[in-house]
Parts: structure tokens; C-alpha cells; sequence
């Protein structure tokens, strides 16, 4: 029997159907189910739709493969005639293709074919891929980071897989026993309004946790304003420095999803990152693993009072 | 002559501009270069892929700046070398 579940992440709500055993095994997004009478009069940000049939071959022109890095999935992009675009998804960069999700042109729509009926790394993927393409728009950033929370500003750590964003994150937590880790590898963030305190409207970036966070099962529904963002190198050293823009711009827009290839969301992607640019630092470390990096690099990036 | 490569997009950030490839015949192109407003200015008057040389550029220059032809010259065979190991003109 199929379901529909909602689930409300960084405010946005969506929607899945699929077989009630698979709702069973996905644990990490039970704590951002709303019930249906929370979904809002304005819709849904996109609904997805696990077929239960197989896979049938359409007409696709294929327009590029995503390889960027060998720990990612690779990810095959074609446009169905004028009906939407294809993603084949595979877990690595030579494996087969575990997943075809197709999606509307809108991207508020999509159906997701797996190959084995209960793949949850298949829903995961095609759940942050709509996510980010769905939400794009919104001023809405699914980023590839680590974020830990320290005196109620989150701080996200950006860098390519293997370069010890989770390991920066841990050692944050054990220099500073009061910060805690709020997504290990996909947190949303947002470009929001607020009242300041001289009663003026500013803009501010805020972190929210995920249903998707790599191999950390740390599915926090939790929130916090951003800090800082700090992309990191492995180096013989401590050492941080705040960045300037182009760098700054090109880092973030690296660590965010989205179909960079089709020029609206590209748009709506650096329209967000230069909005997000104006009120958020970003620093880039240099670092050693150890304790001594996350007191070097808090001691730069921790806002003043 | 040259020509500039097709597939970018210049946009501004803060007071500079930086241009990204941001399309299938770019998708390769890994890098992202940072311009002036002087250097945007020129690169907006050839982006289409009018063939142009330093000569070309300075007039461009000239037109909008109060520079001699000495100096727009200069600087224009500058940019061009820059743009040219920058790969994003031929």
C-alpha cells in the first residue's frame, strides 16, 4: 500500500508517496514529519512519487555527467523532449545506475524509479536533488558542509570530501564542550528577514539541519543564524584568514547544489550567494587535526560583541 | 585578432565582477576570473565575439576614459594577455 508523508525542512514542506516498508527504514526524516493539517495554503515545495513499476527507457537528449568527485555519486543529466529532465543516479563514480528520478520542468514534481524497491540511498539523493532544484528559487541553499553550534550562531565548514569537515566539526566539540554538531554533510541555509534591535528589517543567514547528514546519522530539526562559513585545507598549520568576495562566492557555490547548467536556477544561485555574501563571513582555514585548529579558528570567526 | 570564448557570464559582486562559466561548452572550465569595472567594461563590448586586438580595445578605452593612447594601448595589450592565459579568449 502506498502513503503520502509530509515533511516540513528549513520551512520548506514536501511531500513523498511510497510503499509503507519503506517509510519503515526512513528513520532520519521522522523528526521533520508534519501531520497533513500543517501543510501550507500556499502548497507544497515539491512532491515525490516512488513508482512502483520499473524503469521504462523515454527519448532523452543527454546533456552532461556530474563526476565532480570521486566520493559523490555520479550523476547523469538528460531533458525529456519538453517535459522535464532525467537524473540517472549511481552510489559512486563506476557503479551502475541505482536510481532514474524524473522531474518536472518546474521541479515541483518527480518520480523516483529504483532498482531495488526499499533503496534508501536512492530516496536520500532524489529527495536532496528535487530539494535543492525546488527550492533554489527561495533563497534556499542545500549545502555540502558540516555545521556545529556554538553560543547560538551556527559555523559551517566547507571543503571537498576528504578534507576533514567532520573531523574540524568533532574537534570543535571537543575544544569547546558548549558547541554541538547540527548537520555533518547537508544543511540547508536560508537568506531571511529579522527585526534588528533599533527596530529596522536586516537580512540574516540562518543554518537549519536536515533529513540528510552522510554517514553521521545527526538528523537534527534544529536551526541557528550563521556565524561564519569557513572552507578548510589540510596544511602544517593553523591558520585563518577571512576571504574576499570572488573567493568567497566561488567556495559557496561550489558546496551548494543545483543545476548549474540551466541559467534561471544559476541566477537564482548567485542571486542568494551575493545577497548571503553582504551579511555572512567567509574565512578560510588552514589546519592540522587537532584541538588547537578549532581554537585558532574560533578565535578568528566567532563574532565580536 | 582575437575573439572572446562563448558560455560566460559576467556578474557583479561587491564593487568588482567576476566571470564564470556557467554553460555546457564551459562546464570544464574550473575557474572563475575576477575584473575591474574597466576590465568589465571591455569585456561587455566583446562578449558576443567581435573580433577584436589591442588596437580595438584601446579605442574602447578611449571612448569612455580619459587615457592617452599610450596608456589605453599599454593596457590594453595587458588585458589581452591576461585574458588569453586565462583561457577565455582565442
Amino acid at each position: 500500500m502506498a502513503q503520502c508523508r509530509y515533511y516540513r525542512v528549513a520551512e520548506h514542506v514536501f511531500s513523498v508517496e511510497a510503499p509503507e516498508a519503506l517509510f519503515a527504514r526512513m528513520t532520519n526524516y521522522e523528526p521533520f514529519l508534519i501531520p497533513q493539517d500543517e501543510v501550507p495554503q500556499d502548497g507544497l515545495l515539491f512532491s515525490l512519487k516512488v513508482m512502483q513499476e520499473q524503469w521504462q527507457e523515454v527519448a532523452t537528449v543527454p546533456v552532461f555527467t556530474d563526476t565532480s568527485d570521486d566520493d559523490m555519486p555520479r550523476i547523469e543529466v538528460s531533458r525529456i523532449a519538453d517535459s522535464g529532465w532525467l537524473f540517472a543516479v549511481a552510489p559512486q563514480k563506476n557503479a551502475a545506475v541505482a536510481c532514474h528520478i524524473c522531474v518536472a520542468s518546474d521541479f515541483r514534481q518527480a518520480r523516483l524509479y529504483m532498482q531495488d524497491s526499499d533503496n534508501l540511498f536512492a530516496l536520500n539523493n532524489a529527495a536532496m536533488l528535487v530539494y535543492a532544484f525546488a527550492s533554489a528559487k527561495s533563497a534556499t541553499l542545500e549545502m555540502h558542509a558540516a555545521v556545529v553550534v556554538r553560543d547560538g550562531l551556527g559555523y559551517l565548514f566547507l571543503g571537498k570530501s576528504g578534507t576533514g569537515k567532520s573531523t574540524h566539526a568533532r574537534l570543535w566539540q571537543q575544544a569547546f564542550p558548549e558547541a554541538w554538531l547540527l548537520n555533518d554533510d547537508n544543511p540547508i541555509i536560508r537568506l531571511l528577514e529579522r527585526t534588528a534591535d533599533n527596530g529596522t528589517t536586516e537580512q540574516y543567514v540562518r543554518v537549519y539541519g536536515s533529513p540528510w547528514s552522510g554517514k553521521t546519522p545527526c538528523y537534527k530539526n534544529l536551526s541557528a543564524p550563521v556565524g561564519a562559513v569557513v572552507k578548510l585545507s589540510q596544511a602544517p598549520r593553523n591558520e585563518a584568514r577571512k576571504l574576499r568576495l570572488p573567493e568567497a562566492y566561488a567556495y559557496i557555490l561550489s558546496s551548494a547544489s543545483g543545476l548549474k547548467i540551466e541559467p534561471q536556477m544559476m541566477d537564482a544561485l548567485y542571486s542568494t550567494i551575493a545577497r548571503m555574501l553582504a551579511v555572512m563571513p567567509v574565512y578560510h582555514l588552514d589546519c592540522l587535526p587537532d584541538t588547537d585548529a578549532a581554537r585558532v579558528c574560533a578565535d578568528t570567526i566567532t563574532p565580536q560583541q | 585578432m582575437n575573439t572572446a570564448k562563448q558560455g560566460f557570464k559576467l556578474r557583479p559582486l561587491g564593487d568588482e565582477f567576476i566571470l564564470v562559466g556557467e554553460s555546457i561548452e564551459q562546464i570544464n572550465f574550473n575557474k572563475m576570473i575576477t575584473m575591474n569595472q574597466t576590465a568589465a567594461y571591455l569585456w561587455q563590448k566583446v562578449a558576443e565575439g567581435q573580433p577584436f586586438d589591442a588596437d580595438r580595445l584601446a579605442d574602447l578605452l578611449m571612448e569612455e576614459y580619459e587615457v592617452s593612447r599610450e596608456q589605453a594601448l599599454a593596457d590594453s595589450q595587458k588585458t589581452i594577455e591576461t585574458w588569453l592565459s586565462a583561457g577565455i579568449i582565442e
